[in-house]
């Protein structure tokens, strides 16, 4: 959820007040403590192009990244080089980086955070001591590490645990540490070179069902269920062709993985030859830890695995936002009264219980306009209530009203609303929806019962 | 609004001549104040307003659960009976949401019915948490007696508090009705209340423009047939206007604590919750006029008025067989006795005949008695009290021991403050040790009873900084930026101030988010956002209290508080002492406690004599630090420009330094005129009026005082007592803009009628409007000042024994500790010698060494020490510690107490300084886990660690760490040198320097201070090690170093020196961040270098 | 324990249900039904409504008809090209808006894609539509899916499609008139098995409490006799 401040300053700069040359562009997103995470378990894992040996320093929260170079420095020719590369590395990504080179973890780690030249001048903070204890040694004068060298061991002990002792060993390399280890992540492409460019529909067909096989077969071997599958085929004389396939659950089933895909390949048009096809689970999740299920109401044949894969067979060809469930806000508003959030990929989190309907059966409208339609035509009776109105070139002449339903809301958004609907039957007993907006008198058709 | 004027057109059958014949009459039965907290959107006075001008012939305020709304409602109503002749029929009730029956309107038909309906909120109330009612069915059953039902058959979404789900609670079907706004209650519910009331039972109709409007009359139409209860229209009215919905929203979400967005359908979905033309109330139940006629039937069964409560005072008061103004007659002439040592003289016994002749007239003894009851009591306890306020300065109360104050000996005649045409209830007010209030207030629940006293009740309103929180957070204004607006806003702010914060705070007033947060959080200010306990006011009644007004639970156990405020009870003449707290009388006892235990001299407030010069010479001089009500800022500034002489010269310096007489711009006339008195010049009187000069003359022709300002408007404009005081009530209190534009007009009118000029007019109109809230009565005034020359007195003769009971009676008064420790240490002749904190010395408080000539500084003033550990220390204390370890282990005080006796300095009598002992202090936890071994002790206290030394600087800042003071040097020292390089002056050079010259100065902020004068001038106080200098910020100054200016806790101030008799301030034109330089060098930078 | 013991029900249940596909369900409309061969409509067919235009009624048996169908389990999918359904006036039929998935595709090839697909899912309970234009072979492939996967298919057809021939096992044509207490509609069995050309059924919804009944309630037999008068002459 964006800061609505930031949203309103967003559109205040795009509004026609302001149109100055310059327009600013906002980019808002709420802090994610478990995204940074995660970009930081891939950063380390990245990484591992610099060492093979790559860890996350046990922090809260973590921000460390932990790199064995013992040995390494001579291949980038010299520790200077390599520190320089692996800063451009980041800064090729965008990302700053400070650096620390040290003997040990604990002295990378302070000279990472704290610049000086000598270990023993940088500030007792560098010891990765909580901040309690830091408190306290500044208290008691100590604010170096150099303050600490030359204090009996066993009285510091005695004063602040054997914490102190270890953290303050670790950094002047009397004791070893061990790098808590990130693996590089499993890899589970499959690619595909053709000796001779290929056109053949059904060759190339043949190949993707090969290489989805032999993807399978590498997710099963880890438990592991492709999400979204990446295609990429290589052209002659011609960019690739790219397309993705997601699913509604982790699915390591061949045959699935290909239904989905030859939905996609239905539709696609291939002008030149391929080279190469490539094929990578670019999402993928443990198969024993299925996602939740679709429908929580329990007489339902929940986890039915048919209509999981008719799911994905629909979203994979009409897209994401085109398979949707309902969700209904309480909100006046008529138009607000509802939202769809797509069956696949949506936020399992803002699913909650449809309550009891707050309408009888003829209170609302089965079909509601996108947008009311103006009327042009039309007659107001003495009471207020609509007498006749021409939709669609008919005239509808009303017999009957229910009415008005005075709705008036929304003020808080970019436009409120304030309507007085009224339900009609006409002569011939067609029903609709209409309203009369208190803003500027005009009247709309909204719905019609159908 | 069209307004009918003539009374004479308002009686009932020339109405119906006069409005169209088709327009009905109507009563509305439903209707909430924004006393229904966080639900209702309008005032009580709007609604009655609004009410009269669409020609309603009655409004019934039925707030929910409460009767809190209804005494602003009947005076609103009285008002504009009495301006403009309409007769809108005010109804009292209220509406209760029982646990198993449907919601009820219940209205009072006479005085007895709302005994019963106080009683049924009082009932549902206590035994519900603060703020709640929980009542069922059955004990609306045992208070239903002449009262009327008016049942409601529909929640409307906002109804309900979101966690009562009652409703919902039922079953499937039942949801269904709920829920397309239909019939919601089984049957049973109707049946049951029909039993109750039989046929003074009413079934609420009221259509709001639904999804059904028309279903749903059909099914009450039905309902009323079957139940047999007749249906009557309402509007179950949240607010006045259509207007106010967006505010009502805002209400809503405050009161679930979201946002309005996220509301849903708590939501009301239009905005006809207001109060409707009697056209749209035709043509909504125009299929069905007999409900719409019926709501006069139920209006003219209700024949109740909030006029009818009369009070009456408790009568335990006086011994059997006396009536008790035989008592007070005897009490007062025991009293004068012992007064004038058995010689009462004959012009004060005249005055007292005088004044009693007055109480009995008025028949105010029982209120004496009361008073002298709770302050006898009091005595009886040694605590330290005095009366204040109208009635308090009078021999009466003078010989009753109520009050120090001798009226004879100030020419404070009895009638200035007890009228006999303005009938209104006397005022006094009494002052207790802040610290032993509760004792008089729990006697005072015992003597009488919690059924017949009570706490009035305050009502907290909306003030700028919590609507912006409130409205700011509804809105969906994200935290922070709250936040950062809320911190950035002063209590009150105007229009355009808000805009600027908001502009700085980063919400631009010109953005949706911004205009609306603005627009309704000015509809908002003033609103009733709870009720809180008054801060002593005590309602105390012979009959039950809670058949006078519902009496609810106080935030404070064992604390009951009723539903009014003393305003409410201003307006209904109904009694209250005020049992008030007061820091500076604790501190006098104990004041006088340390010098019968050092000097042995006893002393009371009475028995100082009130003339000694010396002390005059002291407060001419402003040495006034820690003396009661004139050790402001502004009033030391005054000091020597007043030069007081006598006692009542220190009453005029408590009055006139107020925002009252600042605002007013009476300070410099007055000041001008007693020049030129003290100089023998004649001075001229005010006006050729001799009526006004004659108001004005104690004061040489310039009002200073309240009554001055009252008395003004009757004698130079012809207001009656009456009105002269309700324009006092307007003035102050809530924001009512109109109201006052009214009374300007009169004041002008009248004032000119009266042939005095339009300048005068307008001056007088100034003056009273400053007067309103910020205006000093004069004999509350003489009571302070009695309290400012003994606090004075104390501190001239017995310096060390005052500083440490005003430090003793913490917090309180302007100064922190530091600067009386300071003003004490620095005293010119005699300066006091204070010894530092020391676990071998030092108790919890402040303790008299040497004969009481030196000062221990107390332990009470480490920081996070709490009480009980000291306590013990003091225990164990039967020989002096000797080491750290000793100390730990004869106290079994923890590490964490040890350590902040480290950080305190407390171990210099044991040779260690802050570092040792803290290392010292952290291996007693270890020792405490093994087997003590003694020798092992030893051996560890005496090695010592290599630790760094702290220098003087470290050792300063580490002082105002624990303590806040420091005994060493003053923190600015240490950067003289520095300072004097980029030309800034010591405070104590400021005197010695021309008027204008630009100057520099630097210090520590000792105090900020706004007083509330139109013109937002700020003072702030600076302290260097030479002294204090006194800095006045101009508004734009402040707003331009908005930052520094509120927050820094040192500046440097660049500005133009300005020197006045005595008086030499620095006009502050540049502000500069000192905190960063002083903090730098005691925390080291943890940046990146 | 309880859990096992009810899914094992749960699965045999099912397996019951599977063993007999021709199973009839409920019109959701109780006036209708007595109209209906075998009470209601055949799992495995399809369901045509055709309607009069917007604000005809003819979506609204539909919904009666999807709700019946989802009483036994299994999903209900509506394919609404037009995004025009509205979802809080479903949740008034008691429609289980947490068991339906709504697909919203672009063309008319999708659409019937999209169709036939949930038909042929036998998880699937219902699947309404309103294509617009059905080609007979498009009509026979739905129809051919109903049967494959066991779903009712619900279809609501504007009135031009009345002229186009139909693979439906059920062909009613709907109008709307002019009720007393409520909004009356009346339904016309175009085809009905091998019956052809009954008289309409009367059918008046409850304003209020969104009861369906029968216009004209009277004895089946009467009804067999074929007296009901034409409620729009008798007005005229």
């Amino acid at each position: 959820m964006p800061l609505p401040e930031a949203t309103a300053l967003g559109n205040q700069y795009d509004g026609p007040r302001r149109s100055s040359s310059k327009k600013t562009q906002f980019h808002i997103e709420t802090h994610d403590p478990f995204e940074d995470h995660k970009t930081l378990e891939e950063l380390a894992a990245w990484c591992h192009r610099f060492s093979p040996l790559v860890g996350l320093a046990e922090e809260e929260p973590a921000e460390t990244l932990l790199l064995d170079v013992t040995g390494i420095a001579s291949l980038f020719g010299g520790e200077q080089a390599m520190n320089q590369q692996i800063e451009n590395s980041f800064l090729q990504q965008h990302l700053m980086v400070r650096i620390g080179l040290g003997e040990t973890v604990g002295a990378a780690w302070a000279l990472a955070h704290y610049s000086g030249l000598h270990l023993l001048e940088l500030p007792i903070e560098a010891l990765r001591l909580p901040p309690a204890m830091v408190e306290v040694l500044n208290r008691l004068g100590l604010e170096c590490i150099g303050n600490l060298v030359p204090l009996p061991r066993d009285e510091l002990k005695a004063r602040f645990g054997a914490i102190l002792l270890q953290r303050l060993n670790q950094a002047l390399g009397q004791q070893a540490e061990i790098i808590p280890q990130i693996h590089a992540p499993a890899d589970f492409t499959a690619e595909w070179t053709f000796e001779h460019p290929v056109t053949q529909q059904r060759v190339i067909h043949e190949v993707i069902k090969q290489l989805i096989e032999r993807l399978c077969f590498s997710l099963l071997k880890q438990d592991n269920g492709s999400l979204q599958l990446s295609y990429r085929l290589t052209c002659q004389d011609s960019e690739p062709v790219t397309f993705e396939v997601g699913c509604y659950r982790p699915s390591a089933d061949a045959s699935h993985l290909w239904k989905l895909t030859e939905a996609q390949l239905e539709r696609l048009v291939l002008r030149h030859p391929v080279i190469c096809i490539s094929i990578c689970s670019i999402r993928y999740s443990r198969l024993s830890r299925q996602q939740k299920e679709l429908f929580d109401d329990s007489h339902v044949r929940q986890d039915s695995p048919l209509v999981t894969s008719l799911i994905d067979r629909m979203t994979s060809r009409l897209g994401r936002q085109a398979i949707v469930r309902c969700i209904l806000q309480s909100d006046p508003q008529p138009e607000k009264a509802y939202r769809y959030e797509p069956l696949v990929g949506g936020s399992r989190s803002s699913r909650r219980a449809n309550s009891h309907s707050p309408f009888s059966l003829l209170d609302r409208p089965l079909h509601l306009l996108a947008k009311p339609v103006a009327l042009k035509n039309y007659a107001v009776a003495a009471n207020g209530s609509p007498s006749w109105f021409q939709y669609s070139s008919e005239q509808h002449t009303v017999s009957r009203h229910w009415g008005p339903e005075r709705i008036e809301t929304g003020w808080w958004r970019q436009r409120g609303v304030r309507r007085d609907y009224y339900r009609v039957e006409t002569e011939e007993g067609f029903r609709f929806w209409l309203f009369r907006s208190l803003q500027d008198g005009r009247w709309f058709l909204h719905g019609a019962f159908e | 609004m069209p307004f009918i004027q003539d009374a004479d057109l308002m009686n009932d059958s020339f109405l119906s001549l006069l409005t169209p014949a088709s327009l009905p009459m109507y009563a509305e039965l439903h209707c909430r104040t924004n006393f229904s907290f966080l639900e209702g959107a309008s005032h009580a006075d709007e609604l009655v307003n609004q009410a009269i001008a669409l020609g309603y012939s009655a409004l019934a305020i039925t707030d929910r659960h409460s009767l809190a709304g209804v005494v602003r409602a009947h005076a609103a109503a009285k008002a504009h009976a009495e301006e403009h002749g309409s007769n809108l029929k005010l109804l009292i009730g209220a509406e209760i949401i029982p646990t198993d029956a449907p919601p009820v309107v219940l209205l009072a038909t006479d005085r007895a019915a709302y005994a019963q309906l106080a009683r049924l909120l009082t009932l549902g109330r206590r035994r519900a948490p603060k703020g709640e009612c929980e009542l069922k069915l059955e004990d609306i059953a045992q208070h239903s007696q002449g009262l009327l039902a008016v049942i409601s058959s529909h929640h409307s979404p906002s109804d309900e508090p979101s966690s009562n789900e009652l409703l919902i609670a039922n079953k499937a079907h039942h949801y269904q009705l709920q829920h397309k706004g239909l019939i919601t209650v089984e049957r049973d519910g109707y049946f049951g209340y029909r039993d109750i009331f039989a046929d003074r039972c009413y079934l609420l109709a009221e259509l709001h423009y639904g999804t059904n409007d028309a279903e749903r009359l059909d099914q009450l139409i039905q309902l009323s047939k079957q139940t047999r209860i007749p249906l009557v229209a309402a509007g179950d009215v949240h607010y006045h206007i259509a207007g106010r919905m967006v505010l009502q929203h805002v209400l809503t979400a405050i009161r679930h604590n979201t946002t309005v967005e996220a509301l849903g359908d708590r939501l009301l979905p239009n905005a006809e919750r207001h109060l409707r033309t009697l056209e749209e109330i035709q043509q909504l139940f125009a299929r069905v006029p007999d409900v719409v006629r019926r709501t006069m039937e139920v209006a003219d069964r209700c024949t109740f008025s909030l006029d009818d409560l009369r009070y009456e005072y408790p009568e335990e008061l006086a011994p059997a067989g006396q009536t008790p103004f035989e008592y007070l007659r005897q009490l007062t002439w025991q009293g004068a006795r012992q007064r004038y040592n058995d010689r009462v003289p004959d012009s004060i016994k005249r005055q007292l005949e005088h004044e009693l002749a007055i109480i009995e007239d008025l028949r105010y003894e029982a209120f004496f008695l009361t008073v002298y009851d709770i302050v006898k009591f009091a005595r009886s306890q040694n605590i330290l009290c005095q009366g204040r306020g109208s009635a308090a300065n009078s021999s009466v109360c003078f010989c009753l021991e109520i009050t120090a104050v001798d009226p004879t000996d100030t020419d404070l005649l009895f009638e200035r403050f007890v009228s006999r045409e303005r009938n209104e209830a006397p005022d006094i007010d009494v002052d207790f040790e802040h610290e032993r209030r509760e004792e008089v207030l729990q006697y005072v629940y015992n003597k009488y009873g919690r059924d017949r006293a009570g706490l009035a009740a305050t009502v907290i309103t909306y003030r700028a900084r919590s609507a912006v929180r409130d409205v700011g957070k509804a809105l969906g204004l994200s935290l922070d930026r709250i936040d950062a607006l809320a911190k950035n806003i002063d209590g009150r702010s105007e229009d355009t101030v808000l805009a600027n914060r908001c502009r700085q705070s980063g919400v631009d007033p010109e953005s949706r988010v911004g205009r609306r947060l603005m627009s309704v959080v000015n509809e908002i200010l003033g609103f009733p956002r709870h009720l809180s306990q008054h801060v002593g006011g005590m309602v105390i009644t012979q009959g039950p209290l809670c058949e006078l007004v519902p009496i609810e639970n106080a935030a404070m156990v064992d604390r009951t508080v009723i539903q009014w405020d003393k305003d409410d009870l201003d307006t209904l003449g109904i009694l209250k002492v005020d049992c008030l707290a007061l820091g500076m009388l604790t501190a006098i006892h104990r004041c006088f406690d340390l010098i019968q235990q050092h000097h042995g001299r006893e002393l009371t407030i009475d028995n100082i004599r009130q003339d000694d010069s010396a002390v005059y010479e002291m407060i001419s001089r402003a040495e006034t630090i820690g003396v009661f009500q004139i050790e402001s800022r502004a009033q030391m500034s005054m000091l020597p420009r007043l030069r007081p002489e006598r006692f009542y010269d220190i009453v005029i310096e408590v009055a006139i330094v107020r925002p009252g007489p600042i605002q007013g711009d009476m300070v410099h006339p007055y000041l001008d005129r007693r020049d030129r008195a003290r100089n023998g010049e004649e001075i001229e009187p005010i006006c050729s009026d001799p009526a006004v000069n004659k108001v004005l003359e104690r004061t040489l022709g310039v009002p200073l005082f309240q009554e001055q300002a009252m008395q003004l408007a009757v004698v130079a404009a012809g207001f009656t007592p009456g009105e002269a005081d309700r324009l006092r009530k307007a003035m102050g209190g809530w924001r009512r803009p109109g109201l006052i534009d009214r009374f300007r007009q009169k004041l002008h009118d009248g004032m000119l009628e009266r042939g005095h000029t339009e300048d005068f007019a307008e001056r007088l109109f100034k003056q009273i409007s400053g007067f309103g809230e910020y205006g000093f009565p004069e004999s509350h005034a003489a009571s302070f000042a009695k309290l400012a020359y003994v606090s004075a007195w104390l501190r001239y003769h017995y310096q060390a024994a005052f500083t440490a009971a005003l430090i003793n009676s913490q917090p309180m008064g302007f100064y922190a500790p530091a600067q009386l420790i300071r003003d004490a240490r620095e005293r010119g002749d005699t300066p006091v010698e204070v010894r530092p904190i020391d676990v071998n010395y030092s108790d919890w408080d402040c303790t008299l060494e040497d004969g009481g000539q030196a000062l221990r500084l107390g332990l009470r003033l480490v920081r996070g020490l709490r009480r009980a550990a000291v306590d013990s220390m003091m225990q164990a204390r039967t020989r002096a510690f000797d080491s750290i370890a000793d100390l730990a282990a004869r106290t079994q005080l923890g590490q964490a107490v040890i350590e902040r006796l480290t950080a305190a300095d407390a171990f210099q009598s044991f040779g260690l300084d802050r570092r040792n002992s803290l290392w010292h202090a952290l291996d007693q936890n270890s020792k405490h886990e093994q087997s003590p071994r003694l020798f092992d002790l030893q051996a560890s206290e005496l090695s010592t660690p290599m630790l760094p030394k702290l220098d003087e600087q470290e050792e300063v800042f580490a002082d105002y760490q624990s303590a806040g003071l420091t005994l060493r040097q003053h923190p600015l020292s240490f950067h003289r040198e520095a300072l004097s390089a980029i030309g800034v002056t010591p405070a104590e050079k400021l005197v010695s320097y021309p008027h204008d010259r630009m100057v520099k100065v630097a210090g520590i902020v000792l105090m900020r201070q706004r007083p509330s004068t139109a013109k937002g001038i700020t003072f702030v106080t600076l302290e260097d090690e030479t002294g204090i200098a006194n800095l006045v910020i101009h508004q734009a100054t402040w707003q331009r170093y908005d930052q520094i200016a509120r927050k820094s806790s040192a500046m440097i101030a660049h500005g133009k020196l300005e020197r006045k008799n005595e008086v030499v301030h620095v006009i502050a034109r540049r502000l500069e961040d000192l905190t960063h330089q002083l903090s730098s060098l005691h925390s080291p930078s943890r940046d990146f270098r | 324990m309880d859990h096992k013991i009810i899914q094992l029900r749960e699965l045999l249940n099912r397996k019951e249900s599977e063993k007999k596909p021709c199973q009839s369900i409920s019109s959701g409309c109780l006036p209708l039904d007595r109209h209906l061969p075998q009470q209601g409509f055949q799992r495995g067919s399809l369901i045509e409504w055709i309607g009069g235009g917007v604000g005809s009624g003819a979506s609204l048996l539909g919904m009666l008809a999807a709700r019946s169908a989802c009483r036994g389990g299994g999903a209900l999918v509506l394919v609404d090209r037009g995004q025009s359904f509205y979802p809080p006036a479903a949740n008034a039929y008691q429609l289980d808006l947490q068991n339906t998935i709504v697909v919203h595709p672009t063309t008319e090839k999708d659409e019937c894609w999209a169709i036939e697909q949930a038909l042929r899912c036998s998880d699937i309970a219902a699947v309404v539509a309103w294509p617009k234009r059905l080609t007979s072979n498009a009509f026979r492939r739905l129809q051919l899916a109903a049967e494959h996967g066991g779903s009712l298919g619900l279809l609501v057809r504007p009135t031009t499609a009345r002229n186009e021939s139909s693979w439906a096992s059920l062909r009613m044509l709907v109008s709307p008139s002019v009720g007393r207490q409520g909004w009356r509609l009346s339904v016309e069995l175009l085809r009905c098995g091998g019956l052809f050309g009954t008289k309409p059924i009367e059918l008046e919804i409850d304003d209020q409490t969104g009861e369906v009944r029968d216009a004209h309630p009277r004895p089946l037999a009467a009804q067999l006799a074929g007296t009901t008068p034409d409620p729009r002459k008798a007005r005229a």
